[in-house]
Formats: C-alpha cells, sequence, structure tokens
C-alpha cells in the first residue's frame, strides 16, 4: 500500500521475483477495501498516504485480519514513528528508498514467524481439545475409582459374613471341646463346610466378573442345538428338584445357532438355576424360544414370588438380592446375574426381566442366531474411548 | 441376663445364641429388624445386638424406633455388622447405639463385654 505508483511497481518486481505474488492499493481507503476483500499473508504499508495515516491503516488491518504481519515503508523515518508503528503491532520498519535485499529478507522473515504463529495456534487449539478429553476422562476415571471402592466395600462385606461363621463355629468348638454334645459339633462342622463353598463359590463368581468385565474372556463359536443344551440342564436339575414341571419350546428353526456353547450355556443355568431355587412344589419352569430378526429371544419362565417393582432394574447389579421374607432360604452371592449380563452384552446380546410381584418372573434375554456380530470393515471416525467403552466391548471385537 | 440378638443369618443367630446361651445369658432371637422390634417390646431384653444389613426393616431404621419408644430407649444397642467403613460407625452412634462391633467377633470375649455392661459377675 503506497500512493506512489513506482514503489508499488518496484515492491511488485522485488516480491514477485522472490516467488510471492501482490496486490496494491493507492489511498487509506483502497487499502482498507482490499484488506477485507482479500486473503494475504503480510502487507506493507506505507505511513504517509493521501488520505490517512498509515498507523491508522495497520490498526485496521490488525483488528480486521489479527493473523497478517505488517511490515511499514516510510522516507522520513524518525524514530518516534517507528516505535509507534512497533507498539501498534508492526513487525518491521523500512527505510525508503527501498533496497531490494532489505525487502526479502524483511519478508522472509516476517513469513517465518507468521508460520510459527500459526503452527503456534494450531497446537494450542490441539492441546486444548486434547485437555478438554483429558478433564472428561478424568471424571470417568474417578468415577469408576469411586463405584471400585464401593464393589470392595461391598465385597468385604459379603466375604465376612461366611467367614464369621466359620471363625464363631471353630471357636466354639475348641472352646466347649469336653463339654458339646456330638450332634452340636456335628452341626457346627456342617455350618463351616457350607460357608466355605460359599466363600469359594463368591471367589470365582468375582473372578468370572473381573474376567468379563476386563474383556479377557475368549468365545468360540460353533452350531449349537439350544433344545438340547437345555434338555441338560433340566436333566440335572430334575436331580435336585423333581417335583417341578420343565417345559421346553422353541419357534421352528430357531434352537439351531451359531454360539458359544458353553458361554450360553452358563448363562442358561444360572437363569434356570435361579427359576428352580425360587419356585414353589410342584411349580412349572419353561424355557421358550422365539425368532426376533437375525437374533434368537430365550425367555426363562417361573411360578415363583416374582420382583417387586423397585427391584426390577437392580437385579442385574453386584450383590443385589431381593430383600423380603420369600427370598430368605434362598442362599447366593448376588453376582449370577450380573456375570449372565456381562457374557450376553460381551456376545452381542442383552438381557431384561419382566415380573409381577407374587406370580412369577420372566427373565429374557437376546442372543444372534448367527455367531458374533461383525465389526464394520471401516473403522469409525477417531474418538475418544471412555475407559468403559473401551473395555467393555472387547471381548466381541475378540471373537 | 437377657440378650436380644437380631441378624438375618440363620447361622449366625444359631452360633451367636449357643454361645451365649452356654456362656449363661438368656437369648431371644430375631431374623430382622421388624421382629427385634416386636420382641424387644415383648422381652424386655437388658441388651440389643443387632445387625445392620437385615431385610424389611434394617438396623438402622430398628434402632431410630428403639430409640424413638420410650420404654426400649434406655436398652444399650450394640451394633454388629460386617461393614466396617469408619461412616457405618459413626452413622451407629450417631442413632444412639451404644457400641458398634465388626464381624467376625470373638463371642468368648463378646460374653465377658455383656457381662461387664450388665454388671454381671464372670462365669465361674
Amino acid at each position: 500500500m503506497d500512493d506512489s505508483s513506482t514503489i508499488r511497481r518496484v515492491l511488485c518486481q522485488i516480491l514477485e521475483e522472490a516467488g510471492h505474488s501482490a496486490i496494491t492499493a493507492e489511498d487509506g481507503k483502497s487499502a482498507e477495501q482490499r484488506t477485507v476483500e482479500n486473503e494475504f499473508d503480510i502487507a506493507l504499508v506505507d505511513l504517509m498516504l493521501p488520505d490517512t495515516n498509515g498507523i491508522e491503516v495497520l490498526k485496521f488491518i490488525k483488528a480486521s485480519k489479527p493473523e497478517s504481519i505488517v511490515i511499514m515503508l516510510s522516507g522520513q523515518g524518525t524514530y518516534e514513528v517507528a516505535v509507534e508503528a512497533m507498539n501498534n503491532g508492526a513487525f518491521a520498519y523500512l527505510k525508503k528508498p527501498v533496497n531490494e535485499d532489505e525487502v526479502k529478507a524483511t519478508v522472509a522473515r516476517a513469513l517465518e514467524r507468521q508460520l510459527l504463529l500459526r503452527e503456534n495456534r494450531a497446537r494450542t487449539k490441539a492441546l486444548e481439545k486434547a485437555n478438554l478429553h483429558l478433564i472428561q476422562a478424568n471424571a470417568e476415571l474417578n468415577k469408576l475409582t469411586m463405584m471400585k471402592s464401593r464393589f470392595i466395600s461391598i465385597v468385604a462385606h459379603e466375604l465376612r459374613t461366611p467367614l464369621t461363621v466359620i471363625s464363631s463355629s471353630s471357636d466354639t468348638i475348641l472352646h466347649y471341646f469336653a463339654e458339646l454334645p456330638i450332634e452340636k459339633v456335628k452341626n457346627y462342622i456342617g455350618m463351616i463346610q457350607d460357608e466355605s463353598h460359599r466363600l469359594s463359590r463368591m471367589i470365582e463368581e468375582l473372578l468370572d466378573l473381573s474376567r468379563i468385565e476386563s474383556g479377557k474372556v475368549e468365545f468360540i463359536y460353533a452350531k449349537t442345538d439350544l433344545k438340547e443344551l437345555v434338555g441338560g440342564i433340566f436333566q440335572q436339575m430334575n436331580v435336585v428338584r423333581p417335583d417341578l414341571n420343565m417345559v421346553l419350546a422353541f419357534e421352528d428353526g430357531t434352537a439351531e445357532i451359531e454360539t458359544d456353547r458353553d458361554k450360553l450355556g452358563q448363562v442358561l443355568l444360572n437363569l434356570v438355576g435361579n427359576a428352580l431355587k425360587y419356585s414353589p412344589k410342584g411349580g412349572r419352569i419353561s424355557v421358550l424360544g422365539r425368532a426376533d430378526g437375525a437374533n434368537v429371544v430365550i425367555s426363562v419362565e417361573d411360578q415363583g414370588p416374582g420382583i417387586p417393582k423397585e427391584a426390577l432394574d437392580k437385579v442385574f447389579e453386584e450383590f443385589f438380592r431381593v430383600q423380603g421374607e420369600a427370598n430368605r432360604k434362598v442362599s447366593g452371592a448376588g453376582l449370577g446375574l450380573t456375570i449372565t449380563k456381562g457374557i450376553l452384552e460381551a456376545m452381542g446380546g442383552r438381557i431384561w426381566v419382566e415380573s409381577e410381584f407374587g406370580k412369577g418372573s420372566a427373565f429374557k434375554f437376546s442372543v444372534p442366531r448367527l455367531g458374533p456380530v461383525k465389526i464394520p470393515e471401516k473403522a469409525p471416525p477417531a474418538q475418544v474411548l471412555t475407559p468403559a467403552e473401551a473395555t467393555g466391548r472387547g471381548g466381541a471385537a475378540k471373537a | 441376663m437377657k440378650v436380644l440378638i437380631a441378624d438375618d443369618e440363620k447361622n449366625i443367630i444359631s452360633l451367636f445364641g449357643d454361645v451365649l446361651e452356654m456362656e449363661g445369658f438368656e437369648v431371644v432371637r430375631a431374623e430382622d429388624g421388624e421382629e427385634c422390634l416386636r420382641k424387644a417390646k415383648e422381652s424386655k431384653p437388658d441388651v440389643i445386638l443387632l445387625d445392620v444389613n437385615m431385610p424389611v426393616v434394617d438396623g438402622w431404621e430398628a434402632c431410630k424406633r428403639l430409640k424413638a419408644d420410650p420404654e426400649l430407649k434406655p436398652i444399650p444397642v450394640i451394633f454388629i455388622s460386617a461393614q466396617s467403613q469408619k461412616e457405618d460407625k459413626e452413622k451407629g452412634m450417631a442413632l444412639g447405639g451404644h457400641d458398634y462391633l465388626t464381624k467376625p467377633v470373638d463371642l468368648f470375649k463378646l460374653a465377658q463385654y455383656l457381662r461387664k455392661l450388665g454388671g454381671v459377675a464372670p462365669k465361674a
């Protein structure tokens, strides 16, 4: 920007020689117009323009294009003017008549500076974004830590109860050894056995749960006949409860699926086992299968006491047990359904429960009929996974 | 000396009851908070051993109701729970508990403790 056409021409020549392209303006008004209309990296601004002061043009450019670099030109170079220009954001101050090498060198320095500024800005932006992700991830971790410590305190409570019986029984036997009738001693040893079994079952379940939650469970898919699988479970159950009436019904073609036989067997054993535990004498347990798109939906139904409405969404939580009279005689660590849910979700299925208090429960789950859910070919756009997402689907992804 | 034990674990009730009876106490048993309140009123025990995690009415609620009843209020309530967090102990004491013990407990020490509490001479 210079009012002298000669200077404009000379400068354009120098700049074009150095591989740059240039646009020109001859006064303050056109300088402002060009600033708004064009994209540019560097502006060379004469201090003396016919209609305005170069400092005003400098301020205008800095306000509307903060990333551009402004180099001032002047014939009457006084120290004060140079300082004023620099204070208003000028990058350099060149004296007229301009020296070709000086112009080239200054422009090159200016471009380098601008590149650095842009990189810096991009990095700052990236850092801010990364920081935001870190803050979110941190909040997620804090939540998980709290859940974990809550979980550990529940585990401690659950382990202490059988431990109390074991330690008190053995203390009692030792303390009253001479005077206790043999029947009582037998009774106490029976308690120690029961509670030891309860402890080891609980430990097994905890390990199962931890393997599922960390996605370390491998699934092996093979053709499986669900009728045969459930039939085998019914046979086992019939030994324990011959009084129960067990019904098995699958819609045509829904019993033959491709799945992990052992894992699905564990799911069915848990659900049928629960149904059995809560079944009244002579009650009926039904396992029904029907197709639902690419899935099979299996319903395990009992005629037990049912689940109160307020407990329905909690039955899959760790250690949750329905409280009340009907539940008192039923033993369990309270992890079975949590594990079942974990297995099904890792296989791409889900589980839910329908129950009317006093009329029995139906635990229903869906599972793909044709093996593991295929992972899409194209990778989804990059995104920060929450820890739960990162671990929760590991099993399915691996299979 | 009469002791009321409230716990939903049958094995625990049976053991604690047996030992305290052999140690010379009269024992009343309750399997949940509600039964505990009813039996406290009926049998007027000298001390109540109260579990926290119980069905129907839990130990916290049972203690609250015991302390709200002028007739039952003076009976010392000793929480015996598998919950060992500091906050649980503080909650028990704030609800008017006389003490808060964590399971497992040494039943013979417990018997000594109860005798001292009731001013009963040690077992010969």
